[in-house]
Order: C-alpha cells, then structure tokens, then sequence
C-alpha cells in the first residue's frame, strides 16, 4: 500500500485552492499550481486581449507574455489586490502598449493603407455560436465591430465590464482609475455605442 | 413631482442611465428619472435599448480560446522556468566587490597622499580580509551579475528569502547570460 506524501495530498488540493495560494505554491516552484492559473485563465484573458486587440495572433501572443510576467514577477505579488485585478492588469499594460505601437505605426504610415476601422473583424468561430443572445451573426459582427470603434478608455470598461462581467471595484483596480471614472466611461461608451447602433439599425 | 421634460434634461437623464440601472444613484434623484421616465417615451425608449445593449454585449463574451494555446503558455512558462534553474552556477560577491572598489579607492589615494598615510592602507586591506574569513559564504561569490531584467524575481531571491543559501544562484543576473524574455 502506497502512503500519500504531504506534497501529493497539496497536489489533491491544489484544485480547491484559491488563486494566491496557487500563486503561493509556484513561488516554491510548484508548476502544476501554475498550470491550474493558466486553466483559468487563459480563456477568460484571451477574450480580454482579443476584444481589445482584435487580431487573434497578437491577443495569442500578448496572453502568453502575460503569464510568463506572472511568472517571473509571482514573488512581487502582493496580497493588496486579487490575483484576478493583478494579473488582469498586467495583461491590460501589455494589450495599451501594443495599442499605443499600433498607433504611432498608423500615425507614421505613408500613402493609401488598410483601414483598419473597416477590417474584418478577426474572431475564432468558436465565440460565435449558439449561445450567444444575439442570433443574428451580421448583428452580432456589427456590434463587435463598434466595440473596437470606441475610443480605448472607453472600450476597455466596456469589455471589462459588459462583455467579462467584472465588478466597478475590480474595473477601478485594473485601468488604476477611480471607480467613478469607471462608472462615466462606461456609461459614456455605452451611449457611443448606442448611437452608432442606432444609426446602423436606420440604415438596415 | 413636477417633471422637466427638455432635450437638456433628457441628456443629463441618458448620462445617468448606468447609474440608474445599477440601482447606485441617490433615491431623490433616481425617482427623478423615474418619474421623467413615465412622462418621456423618447427617454424610455433609450433606457430599453440600453438595457438590449447590456445584454447583447455580455451575449458577446465567452471567445473560447484553443486548448492548444493553454498547453503553449504552459510549455513557454516551463522553458522559463527551466532556463532559470538551468543557468550556470556564479554567485554575487557585493561585500567583496564592495572591498575591492574601496581597497582600489584607498591605493589610490594612498599614492595621491604619500608614505605617512601607508598605516590605513594597510590597516583598511586587513580589516576586510578579517571580515571575508569570518562569513564562507563570502568564499563563493564572484563578480556581481547584469542581465536588463533588474526588477525579475528570481530563484536567488526566493531562496535567500527562505533562508536557503546551499544551492544559492542567480542565473537572471549574471553577467552575459541570455535574457529570458521571449
């Protein structure tokens, strides 16, 4: 008969742990409890980076820096925050830096270029099916497609709080704005967002 | 109540529609929309579409990424981690470089100051030698490490932190070895 040694009854566990003792344990050089992080997150993380980013490769690329910074940075986690605010910080400086590249590559580009405004939208077919709402796939391409319109303050808040679900505090935390601020950009985006549906709903 | 109905007003209403479905304004103000609301069908209406916004934005959430790309990050964070533990053994000395520089300080301006201040010197070179031989550790060290990844936690801090000084190493750090960024 075989006896559980203490690091196999914490690997049972690991599991049932919350995400900073997860993190907790791969200070140890744990890496199944880093690999229950990445289950977790990397779903939720890549809708994020692809909402915002909308280009599949780079949200791909983006999503794995973002872990291996929480890699390399787990020792300065500090328990002020969640580990969700954290680690969707980090993803969100990374997802604005390659935003303020794009622009300043947009800004510097010389003569006819692809309008990226009117660009394909590139989403995996796999967040397109059945379960969404919205059943109309042109609505629904439509919607997306002024999601990415909206200026970035407000696109953010947008996504982090109509399309993730997040709560104002965990908002506030991530884009290191006031809750109220929060509150005005979402409100002010949702209001763009509205318009320019309208208008598209006249013309249809 | 008397309710004003004006196009200013209906835009201060459409700027608290949020707030007013979030149920987080003051009860005075909310039974102010509210009230407004009742009388203004234009204002009702995009407080309805709002509401089908809400909704078909959070339809929108849930893009599911491969599982492919899990098994990517985790295979990256992997080779990471194993580059950090593979990188050559070399240990920082700060207290002996720190010795060093000041022992270089102290010639120098032993030669700039002439044979009476010979005494320190000597006095300065033994006195860090004493301080070496107490701590072996200090035995191990070799030139403090520099790799562009200042603020990297790294396996050296980690061990230190737990009072682990046997297998201590800093591959981060070290002088010429590769960064690990990818």
């Amino acid at each position: 008969m075989s006896v559980l040694t203490k690091k196999d009854i914490e690997q049972v566990d690991l599991p049932r742990m919350s995400d900073e003792a997860l993190l907790s344990s791969s200070l140890e050089g744990n890496l199944v409890a880093f690999d229950l992080l990445v289950d977790r997150y990397y779903d939720r993380l890549y809708g994020y980076l692809i909402r915002f980013l909308k280009d599949s490769d780079t949200a791909e690329d983006l999503l794995q820096e973002t872990f291996l910074r929480v890699w390399r940075k787990r020792a300065e986690f500090k328990n002020i925050a969640s580990f969700s605010t954290w680690i969707y910080t980090i993803a969100g400086n990374l997802a604005r830096s390659e935003w303020r590249r794009r622009k300043r590559w947009r800004m510097l580009r010389i003569g006819p270029s692809r309008n990226e405004e009117e660009a394909a939208i590139e989403l995996p077919d796999a967040g397109i099916g059945p379960d969404l709402i919205v059943e109309n796939r042109v609505a629904i391409e439509e919607l997306t497609k002024e999601v990415h319109k909206l200026p970035d303050r407000y696109r953010e808040v947008v996504i982090l709080r109509d399309i993730q679900g997040m709560t104002y505090e965990e908002i506030a935390g991530i884009v290191q704005v006031p809750v109220g601020t929060v509150k005005s950009r979402l409100n002010r985006g949702r209001l763009i967002l509205q318009e320019k549906l309208g208008k598209w709903h006249e013309s249809t | 109540m008397k309710v004003r109905r004006s196009s200013t007003f209906c835009e201060l209403v459409a700027e608290s529609f949020s707030a007013y479905l979030d149920r987080s304004l003051p009860a005075s103000v909310e039974q102010e929309i509210a009230a407004h609301l009742d009388q203004c069908p234009e204002c009702l209406q995009r407080l309805e579409e709002m509401k089908t916004l809400i909704a078909d934005l959070y339809g929108l959430g849930g893009i599911e990424a491969a599982p492919e790309l899990a098994w990517s990050v985790k295979r990256a964070v992997r080779r990471l981690a194993q580059r950090q533990a593979d990188a050559p053994v070399l240990r920082p000395i700060p207290f002996l470089a720190s010795a060093a520089a000041a022992a270089v300080v102290l010639v120098l301006v032993s030669v700039g100051s002439g044979p009476e201040d010979a005494s320190l010197d000597q006095h300065a070179a033994g006195s860090s030698e004493m301080q070496v031989t107490q701590n072996p550790r200090w035995e191990r060290y070799v030139l403090p490490a520099q790799v562009g990844e200042e603020n990297v936690p790294s396996l050296f801090d980690q061990q230190a932190a737990a009072g682990d000084t046997s297998t201590i190493r800093e591959p981060s750090r070290i002088r010429g070895a590769r960064a690990v960024r990818f």
